[in-house]
């Protein structure tokens, strides 16, 4: 007791202060309509600040949800494109018949896990056996291509990214036509080469590279990268392109993985000729 | 009741009535007339003596703005800021401490101190009085350009009445 009384005895101003000026100001608040209606608006600023941040944290805490129905939403617009539709087109007696089958169907997946700065990189999908996920399907994004799908588990997937060493995918410049391999060399993870162009073509930096669709993994025209730089070794056949990806490896979370309905036909016909 | 609680206690009553009876009619239109408002009451909590308690100090000057405000019809305005000046004020007077420290026996008056620490103690209170007093009046610093105008012009002309009424009276204590 005697120490409280102590206590006040020391701190009473700044405890006298405190009381009557918190008196006051209920005072100003209570009897005055400007500053009243000031206090209230201000009040109001405030509590609806501090909603809108509570609302933005919850927001962003359910981005993954969100994340996860916008992919959704993409594949399946990106299976209404022309390149992932079978187009049976037939001229008969000069009417024309024109018949949309869908032959590349997409699988949204988030990727898990991911290497990119070693010699062979391999990311892991949440989707496996169990969404229809098969092997040597690929990997796009809305930007570019990731990869093509090595192997499978109930749950998950495993992609051999473009960049790693064994990677060669089947490309095409989009404005000539011409035909290539994509290959990488374990260097920089914004770049992978071009091989297999052969010299009579005629590049030019910043030609956008392709999937040619011949892979049957990806739908034609997927965008891969543009043409950064080139040159060709005197005496050799062939160009040398350095071209950057259009997709940031390091960056990338999501993913579609691309299935195509009528791979197995092409592939038992393949078969048929290797006999 | 000694002397000085009775000097203090009509010196408290005198000013609420020349502020609120005389002080606040003087209030002009015009663009810069405007800006004029006298306030003396300050000078109480200046005077109060060097050996109130602070916790006396607060409470005097609470009830001191409180009857002012019952003359502006403006209750806790001038309250509030007699309540932090008087809070100040203890502080400050710790400050301005003079060399060998106060004869507690006096009040802080021109006569005790002498005229040039009064100036800049007593400018220093109610500059203080002033700027809070403006401010919770206006209750945003939206307004901080109109606080600072009026916290400045009022203060000449605040200053110049308190200067007035120390010459004519010249309180001792």
């Amino acid at each position: 007791m005697r120490k409280l009384f102590l206590l006040f005895l020391r701190n009473g101003g700044l405890l006298a202060f405190g009381l009557l000026e918190v008196i006051s100001l209920f005072l100003v608040v209570q009897f005055n309509p400007d500053q009243e209606k000031i206090f209230f608006n201000s009040l109001n600023n405030w509590v609806a600040g501090t909603d809108a941040i509570s609302q933005n944290t919850l927001d962003y805490l359910q981005l993954d949800t969100y994340a996860d129905s916008l992919a959704r939403a993409n594949a399946q617009m990106l299976e209404k494109l022309d390149n992932a539709l079978f187009i049976h087109q037939i001229e008969e007696d000069s009417i024309k018949r024109t018949d949309w089958e869908q032959q590349y169907v997409l699988t949204s997946a988030k990727i898990v896990d991911k290497t990119v700065s070693r010699k062979n990189n391999f990311f892991i999908l949440n989707r496996g056996e169990r969404h229809g996920i098969k092997r040597n399907s690929g990997v796009i994004t809305e930007k570019g291509v990731i990869g093509v799908v090595v192997d499978v588990s109930k749950d998950y997937a495993q992609v051999m990214t473009v960049l790693h060493q064994q990677s060669r995918l089947s490309v095409a410049l989009r404005r000539t036509g011409d035909f290539g391999a994509l290959v990488w060399d374990g260097d920089d993870d914004r770049y992978v080469s071009l091989v297999d162009v052969p010299k009579h073509v005629q590049p030019v930096e910043g030609d956008t590279i392709q999937t040619s669709g011949f892979s049957q993994m990806f739908p034609e025209g997927v965008m891969l990268g543009k043409i950064e730089e080139f040159d060709i070794e005197p005496g050799s056949n062939f160009y040398d392109i350095k071209v950057r990806l259009s997709e940031d490896m390091r960056t990338v979370k999501y993913g579609y993985v691309v299935d195509n309905l009528k791979r197995a036909q092409i592939d038992s016909l393949k078969a048929g000729l290797g006999e | 009741m000694n002397s000085i609680t009775i000097t203090n206690s009509i010196r408290f009553i005198g000013l609420v009535l020349l502020q609120g009876l005389l002080l606040k009619r003087m209030e002009f239109g015009g663009a810069f007339f405007e800006y004029i408002h006298v306030l003396i009451y300050p000078l109480f909590i200046i005077l109060l003596p060097l050996r109130s308690p602070t916790t006396l100090v607060i409470s005097v000057s609470f009830l001191l703005g409180l009857s002012v405000d019952l003359f502006y019809w403006s209750i806790g305005v001038h309250a509030a800021a007699a309540t932090a000046t008087a809070f100040m004020r203890q502080g400050l007077l710790a400050v301005l401490q003079p060399r060998g420290g106060y004869n507690l026996l006096f009040s802080p008056t021109r006569m005790r101190m002498g005229t040039p620490w009064f100036l800049r103690y007593a400018s220093i209170v109610m500059l203080f009085h002033l700027f809070y007093y403006f401010s919770v009046e206006a209750f945003t610093f939206v307004y901080i350009k109109d606080i600072v105008l009026d916290t400045m012009v009022s203060f000449v002309f605040s200053m110049l009445a308190l200067m007035m009424y120390v010459s004519i009276f010249d309180p001792v204590e």
